[in-house]
């Protein structure tokens, strides 16, 4: 069976560098070393050291951020704070420490996603939108999607400001049911979707009645000091749009009814359609059909995609449990999973479904995980801000290639391989998006660049003089290269080949004596070539696209 | 990528000639004294275009039910397509009867020129029963050919492919079948063409060319052995795509350079008001390779091509305007792209193998909501387009005084149109419907599809017989037959590989009873296939070569 029972003992260094890849945005060298010497709970505690905040992106219109008090300049484009944002958030992506924030607010926005072009008319909501999953990274999602429904970004994405008592507008409604919570389980008759109703849709959709943005950043939410969406209301601070019937829910939440507090003459209070909202997401959280399907989402975000109904009875439903016990808690889910048998395919007795190494990549995961592992800085932005967008608009470019649209999900539900059946990350892999994955290790050992400057750049050469323990050694050398590279353990075939095929050219090349004289004349040709070559090889194998 | 399985079929094929015949390039051996065509593929060489419209396609305003316009404008004054005025929905054909009465959109002046040459029809309210408001959901049920309560892990358009050609991928590409079985316009593959098992019988493109350059410049030796774990499936997988994107590159660019395109211009630009986002023709560029891949002989079956934008919740119209705004430029696209798009291969001679044809995950509420915008509904319209089909307004308009929890209920499950596909188009066997879950569909698919084979009862209708003797033969055979009108005639014989062993030169195509004589000349023992297409009909006969 699959177990939650805790591993026993320190990590080391395979199991750090397991953790490390799927817990983080990608470890260093360094990284695996120190959580190597830690026990499972040590490791988890680390991860738990959030990052500072990080500062505001720059506009280089102005020289400052765009975030009230200060205000967007007017001479700016949409779509080029658009790109500001995602570069703030690739760099943050980049630069973030061994924890899980960063991990956990791609997990959030894979699943609770905004498509950025419906809100870039104004600028800050995506900021803001990142700032709310940043901060609840590590925190209660209980508390998350309370707040989320209320955030001036997701209330324009799904439409929630459009939503008033006259006419309801459901689709914020329904994805909040279908996607964020309870989730869509077997249609059993026409609009009974077993874990929620079209009833209930109809019902939630009332409670989120008369809620409009506030673009003037006047509304900030006191628990996380982020500007939000507010109640529509008049001047004595009364409902105009809100629906203050009673909501009557169906079967699937035991048929409870939602009341507006304190309503007077057909109105009531802001406060009272806000604690009506915190009424009704308590309700839906209240099935244990919603801590299941964000133990799902955690589950294959972390260990595989493949659910099976051993994992379903041995992980998930445990998890779930311990979820609710901990009141929506993510993080009381992750310290046992994270430190279990089951996710170091340690399980006893022993399973064949060793997920280790069984995740394909991301192209976020690809490229930023690429340039964490080697260490890899661009331009300093606060001496060539041009320059540092420019590279990140360069990496914008390669995860569009690779499959990701960065921000811009084409489907409510957000990115394809995070929620399509069959295949879930499968499809990150099409003929295309693997050829250009491929393509992205050699663009970036030949160097990125703008106007003839050199933006990114992988030389291999110095990491590997830096980090290798024998370079002279051709067989120690590409052991090192495999182990910080390859996820897996490979076999001799495979081992000889990288050595013998392309380190050594099929045994053209003398390596240990091209080292020595390299070391010996500094002329570096040929052993900068056969590093690169092989370092580039390693990157377009099949199995570097794994984690 | 590694080119090591693409080398046998490039060297078998550099070894021959290209030649091109009536359109058709074929490859032919040197030193073979019959002209080996090799086959595009083992049934017919039909080919379907599907368009997904992506978010839900608001039926109501693409396809206006005029004899209820006093209902439909209630039910969504601020969005309805007026009745008058210079904008008004565009009368499709005043001769059908009053509950098939049916307006366009303004914008499809284009579909409505395509319905007056014969090539444009419209399939009212269709759907699924107990329709899944979901997009996700409602998009998987569409595209693996099931019903609502159906969770299968491949798409019918996949079933279908690995029916027709069994062993993909292993045995593909092969000199008989070299193209991808289906091909996805765009850069990803969705799950309409994912098989049971293993990975998608569909391959995505944009740019043929690049796509070749790309998938030549990358990639190393694939390992030789896997772990038996999860990590050893995904290698395998990705292996797979990587040999399925080299063993197809360089033949799709050669295919497309191959081709061409007509001097059709291909519409680009909305010319109302819309938002900036929706003004240009998302869906031409990929209708313009598509026409270009077939007019260099590509023998592929199935083609996607996507436009998104449907998900119309809000301001699906300008608010001073209703015939403008984002859908008024979605449908404008659709429409023009196709009139282009048949232009072109009509000019090349290639329309009849075209069938095109619209859906969507669903269609959308009656009432339209406060934002100029309409909410997940149920039933809406299929448009059909093709030299091929039977034009018309298939169903009726829906009844808007009687709806369904606010929607527009079924008339028709989506699977009654696509098995016509299927049976009609494809000409598939029963146990092909069988295999992509059809079958219950075949009694109530809908007639759509003009150039169709004919049934053996609708063949002894039409008085054509065909008779092949002495069988077994030990060189020559006489085939006899009888045509009871002048038609377009071509006899041809085939191994079971489907590799084309000749066609009888000069067979004629006049009216009575004919007989001709083939020689099997150096042709080895074995069974083969003689067949008799006549105009849309085809007949097989098996025959026995003995050579003693």
């Amino acid at each position: 069976m699959a177990s939650l029972s805790p591993i026993t003992g320190l990590l080391g260094k395979q199991r750090a560098a397991h953790l490390l890849r799927r817990a983080t945005m990608g470890p260093t060298l360094q990284d695996i070393t120190t959580f190597s010497s830690y026990t499972g709970q040590a490791a988890f505690n680390a991860l738990l050291q959030n990052d500072p905040s990080p500062a505001f992106p720059i506009d280089p219109n102005t020289g400052t951020d765009w975030i009230y008090p200060n205000v967007p300049d007017p001479a700016q484009i949409n779509d080029i704070w658009s790109d500001l944002t995602r570069s703030w958030w690739l760099s943050n992506i980049k630069n973030s420490g061994p924890n899980l924030t960063e991990r956990m607010l791609w997990f959030y926005h894979t699943h609770i996603p905004v498509i950025l072009t419906r809100i870039s008319w104004s600028p800050q909501f995506a900021i803001d939108y990142l700032r709310l999953l940043r901060h609840y990274s590590l925190g209660n999602y209980k508390d998350l999607v309370k707040a989320i429904c209320i955030d001036n970004a997701m209330l324009i994405h799904l439409d929630g400001n459009l939503n008033i008592k006259s006419v309801p507008q459901e689709n914020f409604g329904r994805e909040l049911l279908e996607l964020f919570t309870v989730g869509k389980g077997a249609e059993v008759a026409l609009g009974d979707y077993t874990n929620f109703t079209e009833q209930d849709v109809k019902a939630l959709t009332k409670v989120l009645t008369g809620w409009g943005i506030d673009s003037t950043f006047q509304t900030v939410d006191p628990i996380t000091g982020i500007p939000s969406g507010k109640v529509k209301a008049d001047n004595n601070s009364n409902a105009t749009q809100h629906d203050v019937t009673v909501k009557q829910f169906s079967p699937a939440f035991n048929s409870q009814t939602i009341q507006t507090p304190n309503v007077a003459n057909w109105t009531c209070s802001t406060v009272s359609v806000q604690t009506e909202l915190s009424d009704a997401i308590d309700m839906v959280f209240s099935s244990s059909h919603n801590a299941k399907h964000i133990v799902r989402r955690l589950y294959r975000q972390f260990v595989y995609f493949e659910i099976t109904p051993t994992i379903e009875t041995d992980i998930i439903e445990p998890l779930a449990t311990t979820l609710m016990a901990n009141n929506y808690d993510l993080m009381s889910v992750l310290e046992v999973l994270l430190q279990s048998e089951h996710f170091y395919d340690l399980d006893s007795p022993p399973t064949n479904d060793n997920s280790v190494g069984a995740i394909i990549k991301s192209p976020v995961d690809l490229i930023f995980g690429t340039l964490r592992f080697f260490e890899l800085n661009g331009p300093n932005p606060s001496t060539n801000l041009t320059q540092h967008y420019a590279m990140y608009g360069q990496l914008l470019q390669q995860l569009s290639l690779q499959g990701l649209e960065l921000f811009e999900p084409v489907d409510v539900a957000g990115y394809d391989p995070y929620f399509q059946v069959p295949s879930f990350h499968r499809y990150w892999i099409s003929a295309n998006y693997l050829a250009n994955r491929y393509k992205f290790a050699e663009l970036l050992i030949n160097g990125f660049s703008s106007g003839g400057t050199s933006l990114l750049k992988l030389d291999v050469l110095p990491f590997v003089e830096a980090k290798a323990a024998q370079a002279s050694d051709p067989a120690l050398l590409v052991q090192d290269l495999v182990e910080w590279l390859i996820p897996i353990t490979i076999d001799q075939a495979r081992f000889d080949y990288f050595k013998d095929d392309i380190l050594l050219n099929s045994g053209a090349i003398d390596w240990t004596n091209e080292w020595n004289t390299y070391q010996s004349t500094s002329n570096n040709t040929l052993v900068k070539a056969q590093l690169e070559l092989l370092v580039k090889s390693i990157m377009q194998s099949p199995e570097y696209q794994l984690f | 990528m590694k080119r090591r399985d693409f080398m046998k079929l490039s060297s078998l094929v550099s070894s021959g000639m290209l030649m091109n015949f009536n359109g058709v390039p074929l490859y032919a051996f040197e030193g073979d004294s019959l002209l080996h065509k090799i086959a595009k593929n083992s049934l017919n060489d039909k080919v379907l275009v599907l368009i997904e419209m992506h978010g839900g396609n608001d039926g109501l305003n693409t396809v206006i039910p005029i004899n209820q316009y006093g209902q439909y404008y209630n039910h969504r004054a601020n969005i309805a397509i007026p009745e008058n005025g210079l904008r008004k929905f565009i009368t499709l054909d005043t001769t059908l009867p009053d509950n098939r009465q049916v307006g366009l959109h303004p914008d499809m002046t284009a579909a409505k020129a395509m319905y007056d040459q014969g090539n444009f029809a419209v399939i009212q309210n269709v759907s699924y029963e107990n329709m899944n408001g979901s997009h996700f959901r409602s998009r998987d049920v569409w595209m693996m050919g099931g019903g609502y309560n159906d969770y299968y892990n491949s798409g019918w358009m996949g079933r279908y492919l690995d029916h027709t050609y069994p062993g993909y991928p292993d045995n593909y590409p092969s000199p008989q079948i070299p193209d991808p079985l289906a091909i996805e316009m765009g850069t990803s593959v969705s799950l309409a063409f994912h098989r049971d098992q293993g990975i998608p019988a569909g391959l995505s493109i944009q740019d043929p060319v690049a796509f070749y350059n790309l998938i030549n410049s990358v990639g190393i030796d694939p390992p030789i052995t896997l772990p038996d774990t999860h990590a050893g499936d995904e290698i395998e997988y990705i292996m797979q795509i990587e040999k399925q994107a080299n063993s197809y590159a360089e033949r799709l660019k050669d295919v497309y350079q191959a081709g061409t395109n007509s001097n059709v211009v291909y519409p680009d630009l909305y010319p109302y008001i819309a938002p900036a986002s929706s003004k240009h023709n998302p869906l031409a560029p990929q209708l313009k390779v598509i026409s270009r891949l077939l007019s260099g002989g590509i023998g592929t079956k199935i083609f996607i091509c996507r436009i998104g934008g449907f998900d119309s919740h809000a301001n699906q119209v300008v608010n001073n305007n209703p015939t403008m705004g984002s859908h008024a430029a979605l449908l404008y696209h659709i429409s023009s792209a196709m009139k282009a798009f048949y232009d072109d291969l009509q000019n090349m001679g290639l329309a009849d193998r075209v069938l095109s044809m619209t859906f969507s995950e669903f269609g959308r509420r009656v009432v339209s909501n406060a934002s100029y915008g309409t909410d997940h509904g149920n039933a809406a319209p299929m448009m059909v387009f093709g030299t091929c089909i039977n034009p018309g307004v298939y169903g009726v308009n829906p009844d808007l005084a009687n709806l369904q929890y606010g929607n527009i209920p079924m008339e028709f499950d989506y699977r009654q149109v696509f098995t016509s596909v299927v049976k009609d188009w494809f000409n598939a066997p029963d146990q092909a419907l069988q295999d992509v879950h059809f079958e219950q569909f075949v009694d109530s698919r809908i007639d759509y599809v003009r150039c169709k084979s004919l049934s053996t009862s609708e063949l002894f209708q039409q008085n054509l017989s065909l008779n092949c003797y002495p069988n077994p033969t030990n060189q020559e055979l006489f085939i006899d037959y009888t045509l009871k009108q002048e038609v377009n005639l071509k006899i041809e014989l085939f191994d079971l590989t489907g590799r084309s062993l000749g066609a009888i030169e000069d067979a004629p195509n006049t009216p009575g009873s004919h007989s001709v004589m083939f020689n099997f000349g150096q042709v080895i023992s074995g069974t083969y296939l003689v067949r008799m297409y006549a105009n849309d009909a085809v007949l097989t006969r098996k025959v026995i070569l003995s050579k003693s």
